[in-house]
């Protein structure tokens, strides 16, 4: 067994992935947002992976199961009143996938996960609620969900796995068309121009609650 | 159930040392079907008594056997139990899920043994033989023979799997005959409905309606109901468990099985025989969860003895040698199978391949010499027989119409093009672990927080490997090659004599193919690809028989295999396991012969590494020390 152990930790190392999450946010409190996951950095594994297919019992889902589900999300949302000019670039030879919509009101957006989470029954542990967007136009406030319930209990994340983790990093791009009076993140960066916040942190210290997302920014 | 392979595991493994190798075949009942042989003696020789009572996993063992006999501060050898003599685990599986296990060992002092395992419970003699009956065990003592049996044969409430039959059956299961009218029950509960119900009682045993119903018949509760059966079927198993051993020690083992030497070779320290399969698997089918017709059940059993008849017996024999743990395996075959697996397994390795293994360069490999031909010839009609007695349905023999479904696939396949084109033979092998730099995307922000996609280049251990194979169809290998070509965009293409993938989108590492004399070769290294050009190696007559000597070869360098795997990105645990392999870890080999009159023969040795005085010791201290690592990363998390 050690010896199965050692081909796989040697083969398996490296991998891991970027999330950004781009949300632009005009004073009237519509906007776009952007989703982008680049698994690009994992893509010998996910290359790997994709040749089985099941490990441990779970299937793996190949190229045509994947885009019928983010087709059936992505439809799922477009019903959503106040979502707009849904798009999808679906790179699968780099494994970066970016999605992107506008939006009428930060709260189409609060709707449409929603919509998704209900549809398929997704019983989110972390969240404590579904507004993980808010944007108050008289008081010009934004605030991004960060707010997770519960820290992880890394006891039970497998050592690879927390590896994994340990190398992945999310980054959140907000702009506005106002200038950036305060953030409450200290984490975040504000851009010399005043109209961008950044974000960038370690996916395993969100989930061991080191760093929070949580951030409310009030412009000018 | 844990408590009892607890109790058997400990038992055994302090009962295990013994030096009588003639007896072999002496304390198993002729029924056994699967006998598990120790000689403490030939071990003991090995790792003293003294010795293996300085080793923390060996005492943390021994601690909880004694937890569990209620002592405490005992030793390994204050337990009345002769260390060097003979140990044996018998199994004997019996249809309708009922297994009796047994274990057998020589005293040296009855007295102690007595006082420890004997305590719970009144000390009976019958026909000779002093025993005692206490949780379903049975511990009987005859001069210095000391034998434990224990029968398992899950009640019905708890039970996984169960039979109902067409013919409307009492649930007897649910009343005490006592109080009730079996038609009472009958007419209460349709039958249709009442093995369905049965099952759901088993898997969650709380109120159904129809149990509210019988409860207010009965005016019992379901689980009183339940302690009734309970304890008649506990009842007759132990029963059933005591006369066994109390015959077997009366009668001196008198009907002992006479074990084949060629199935135990007295020398090895440890010894494994499994009589026939067949009742090996259907205990483990009837232990299967599921409800099934008594008749579907028969006809299971049937296709399980169809399946199986042609396997005689397997063995396994371990030695602890001076560098080396040995294991040979043994498996008789007859009938069909055995002719089939020989024409099979008893194909040659294409001589030319020979000169084209690294062989000073392999961190691990597999190679096989099978016949392509006689696995598909072989194949359907082994099919066939696996299928002869499916049970039918709606009155449609399934079994003859899966045969002749078997027939339209063969005559559709043709053997002769699929074995021209895989002969059979094969080598797949790593030939070294490199670091590459790999390509990705990432991005890079201006000042205004605007991100474009940059390439970034990061280091992934990637192994360099080796996969050839024969062929005789060198016109559909190139087809092959060809298509792989004309789909790949032009990043597959052909130079030269050799196709190649260049490292990049597709592929993090060079990846060549091509094919001469007869051999398909794919491999990952412009080293390899001259060693190949130039014609291989002239390896030594010893080097080719390490191949061709067997049917098959699996052959891992444990030291070079932990060398390559790079710590930096590991995390702490992993490394400190890597760091003790680097140390420690010794080779692995697995091989198997070809098959000599009708005896399927393997051997998987572990090498040792390092000042050990034997391989037992060895491993005992190598498991000592991933004990005490696992402990220390532990603490270290907490």
């Amino acid at each position: 067994m050690k010896y199965l152990i050692l081909i796989i930790l040697a083969f398996s190392l490296s991998s891991c992935f970027e999330i950004i999450e781009e949300v632009n946010v005009n004073n009237d409190g519509s906007g776009a947002l952007s989703y982008t996951v680049n698994l690009s950095q994992s893509r010998t594994k996910i290359n790997s992976l994709m040749l089985l297919d099941s490990i441990k019992g779970q299937k793996i889902p190949d190229e045509n199961d994947l885009r019928i589900k983010i087709n059936e999300v992505l439809e799922l949302m477009e019903k959503t009143e106040g979502i707009t000019n849904l798009k999808q670039e679906l790179n699968f030879n780099d494994y970066i996938f970016k999605f992107s919509c506008d939006f009428a009101h930060t709260n189409a957006l609060n709707e449409a996960t929603r919509i998704v989470k209900s549809a398929y029954d997704i019983n989110d542990p972390y969240a404590n609620s579904d507004d993980h967007f808010t944007f108050d136009s008289s008081s010009k406030s934004f605030r991004r969900k960060g707010d997770y319930s519960d820290e992880a209990d890394l006891e039970k994340v497998k050592q690879q796995d927390l590896a994994l983790l340990k190398n992945a990093e999310f980054t959140g791009i907000y702009r506005f068309q106002s200038d950036i009076n305060s953030v409450s993140n200290t984490e975040t960066r504000i851009s010399p121009n005043k109209r961008a916040a950044m974000i960038k942190v370690n996916v395993l210290d969100l989930m061991t609650k080191k760093f929070t997302l949580e951030n409310i920014i009030t412009l000018n | 159930m844990k408590s009892l392979i607890l109790t058997i595991t400990v038992v055994l493994s302090i009962a295990c040392w013994s030096n009588i190798a003639a007896q072999n075949t002496v304390m198993t009942p002729e029924s056994a079907d699967m006998i598990f042989t120790l000689r403490g003696g030939k071990l003991l020789e090995k790792v003293s008594l003294q010795e293996m009572k300085e080793i923390d996993a060996v005492n943390n063992i021994f601690a909880q056997m004694v937890r569990a006999s209620g002592e405490s501060g005992r030793k390994i050898d204050e337990l009345g139990i002769n260390l060097y003599a003979n140990a044996q685990l018998f199994m004997s599986f019996k249809e309708e899920g009922t297994m009796l296990m047994g274990t057998t060992f020589e005293l040296d002092d009855v007295k102690v043994f007595k006082s420890i395992f004997m305590k719970d419970a009144e000390i009976k003699n019958e026909l000779g033989v002093e025993y005692s009956i206490s949780d379903g065990y049975t511990r009987a003592i005859k001069g210095n023979q000391g034998l434990i049996t224990y029968a398992v044969i899950t009640p019905s409430y708890e039970k996984e799997s169960f039979y109902y039959d067409e013919t409307p059956i009492a649930p007897e299961y649910y009343y005490d005959e006592n109080t009730l009218l079996e038609e009472d029950i009958v007419e209460t509960i349709p039958y249709e409905e009442e093995a369905a119900e049965q099952m759901e009682i088993i898997e969650d045993s709380i109120n159904l309606e129809y149990l509210k119903e019988i409860e207010s018949i009965e005016e019992l509760s379901y689980y009183e109901q339940l302690e009734i059966e309970e304890t008649v079927q506990i009842d007759e198993i132990t029963n059933y468990s005591k006369n066994y051993a109390l015959e077997l020690l009366a009668n001196n083992f008198s009907t002992a099985t006479s074990l084949d030497s060629k199935m135990v070779d007295p020398k090895a320290d440890f010894s494994l025989v499994i009589n026939g399969s067949s009742s090996l698997f259907k205990y483990m089918m009837n232990s299967t969860p599921g409800t099934y017709k008594s008749s579907t059940v028969k006809q299971l059993e049937a296709m399980m003895d169809d399946m199986y008849a042609d396997f005689k017996w397997m063995s396994l024999n371990g030695f602890y040698d001076k560098d080396e743990l040995r294991v040979e395996s043994n498996a008789k075959l007859g009938g069909d199978m055995s002719e089939w697996c020989a024409e099979m397994m008893n194909a040659e390795v294409n001589s030319e391949m020979l000169k084209y293994i690294p062989y000073n360069d392999q961190i691990a490999f597999v190679s096989g010499a099978y016949d392509t031909k006689s696995i598909l010839n072989g194949y359907y009609g082994y099919l066939k027989k696996m299928v002869k007695s499916l049970p039918s349905e709606e009155g449609i023999d399934v079994g003859e119409v899966s045969s002749i479904i078997i027939d339209f696939v063969d005559l559709f396949l043709d053997e002769n093009a699929i074995s021209q084109l895989i002969k059979g033979d094969f080598y797949a092998g790593i030939t070294d672990i490199n670091t590459y730099d790999v390509e990705y995307t990432t991005y890079e922000y201006d000042e205004e927080w605007n991100y474009k996609e940059i390439t970034g280049i990061k280091q992934e251990v990637l192994p360099d490997f080796l996969i050839m194979f024969s062929s005789e169809d060198e016109k559909n290998i190139n087809n092959f090659f060809r298509l792989a070509e004309i789909s790949s965009n032009g990043e597959f293409k052909k130079e030269n004599n050799y196709y190649k993938l260049a490292a990049g989108k597709e592929s993090p590492i060079d990846i060549y193919a091509m094919q001469k004399e007869g051999i398909v070769f794919i491999f990952s290294s412009q080293v390899v690809l001259d060693f190949i050009q130039n014609g291989g190696g002239s390896p030594s007559s010893k080097q080719k028989s390490s191949i061709t000597d067997y049917s098959s070869v699996m052959r891992i360098n444990g030291e070079e295999l932990a060398n390559k795997v790079p710590l930096e990105d590991l995390p702490t645990d992993a490394k400190s396991m890597v760091d003790f392999m680097r140390e420690t870890a010794g080779n692995i080999s697995f091989t198997q012969k070809k098959i000599m009159r009708d005896v399927l023969s393997s051997e998987v040795t572990l090498s040792t590494r390092g000042e050990h005085a034997n391989s037992l010791d060895y491993f005992l201290s190598t498991f000592n020390e991933l004990i005490n690592m696992n402990q220390s990363n532990n603490t270290l998390r907490n």
